[in-house]
């Protein structure tokens, strides 16, 4: 037959991507819509977003493009929400978004970083960043350490 | 220079910017699969890479698919297109070509729809890796499972350009 080689590829990766996706879509945690999980010390907890206190946030957010955008409205500092949670010692804060993609933030750089309110998720912000990699929309899982 | 040479240039440079300017069309649709499968990525750069996939199969100049990454990275520097990579986005384009380049070769023996399949599935996964190293930091299963997409997604749309390269070859052939 022609092209056996590639049906054959085809046919493995396929097989692979059914294995991975079932794998990956049965073992993440999955969490309501309007929430957040945070994750403290391996303990998890779903907390919904409105039971949060927000605030007027404003500041500016550099781009993918590198771009500077005056970002604000309604949000939360990180460690004003972790307050809210009753936790007020941590070293690291990873943000992890809905699609795997993650960023932390340590200590001594969490009041830089803000959660906005975007469209019913969280959007994280860290302000003086110089690029947009730590810029997570759709936030999923706060994993406190 | 010889004209035949400009027109290979030229054919590069065109597919260069296609390649660079083309994620865009496809994004929309990429992401309902990534969304639905919660990665971060892995189809529309098999369609980008297609594009440098196809030079290098029509010019057949050595060292083809990593001057095309290099003037990528270039353009993307200068139009300001870094995304979450920075300063490092140049590597993401690169990378791709160089093993387009080294792919070349050794496959030299193969059909051309396999050929082109399989260089355009090495140069995904290794702009997804790159991308993951850079700026993911995936691991485990959702590591797994976004480069088996990369790779599935590079693979058909190699097999896209092997059909174009049939269509492309006679008209490139009179200029």
């Amino acid at each position: 037959m022609k092209n056996r080689k590639l049906i054959a590829a085809a046919a493995l990766l396929l097989m692979l991507v059914l294995l991975f996706s079932w794998l990956h879509l049965s073992s993440r945690e999955q969490v309501e819509e309007q929430c957040v999980q945070l994750i403290v010390d391996g303990k998890s907890d779903e907390r919904n977003l409105s039971a949060f206190r927000y605030e007027q946030i404003s500041g500016v957010r550099v781009n993918g493009k590198g771009e500077e955008i005056p970002v604000s409205g309604q949000g939360i500092s990180l460690p004003d929400l972790l307050k809210q949670c009753g936790v007020s010692t941590y070293q690291r804060v990873c943000v992890v978004s809905d699609d795997s993609y993650s960023a932390e933030v340590h200590a001594d750089e969490a009041e830089n970083a803000h959660f906005l309110l975007e469209e019913g998720t969280l959007r994280l912000i860290v302000f003086g960043d110089s690029n947009s990699k730590r810029s997570v929309s759709d936030v999923k899982q706060i994993i406190v350490e | 220079m010889k004209k035949s040479k400009l027109t290979k240039l030229i054919f590069m440079a065109l597919c260069a910017v296609l390649g660079l300017f083309a994620k865009k069309l496809i994004n929309p649709f990429a992401n309902l699969l990534t969304d639905s499968l919660h990665i971060p990525g892995g189809i529309s750069a098999g369609f980008s890479l297609m594009f440098l996939v196809i030079a290098a199969e029509l010019v057949q100049l050595r060292r083809c698919g990593s001057m095309m990454g290099a003037v990528q990275g270039a353009l993307a520097l200068i139009s300001g297109r870094v995304g979450s990579m920075g300063a490092l986005m140049p590597l993401g384009y690169l990378m791709p070509g160089i093993v387009i380049d080294l792919l070349y070769p050794l496959t030299r023996s193969w059909s051309q729809e396999e050929r082109m399949a399989f260089s355009n599935m090495a140069a995904a996964v290794t702009a997804s890796l790159t991308a993951n190293l850079i700026v993911f930091h995936l691991w485990g299963v959702v590591l797994c499972l976004y480069l088996t997409v990369s790779a599935v997604s590079g693979l058909l749309w190699g097999l896209l350009g092997a059909a174009l390269v049939k269509r492309l070859k006679p008209i490139l052939s009179m200029i």
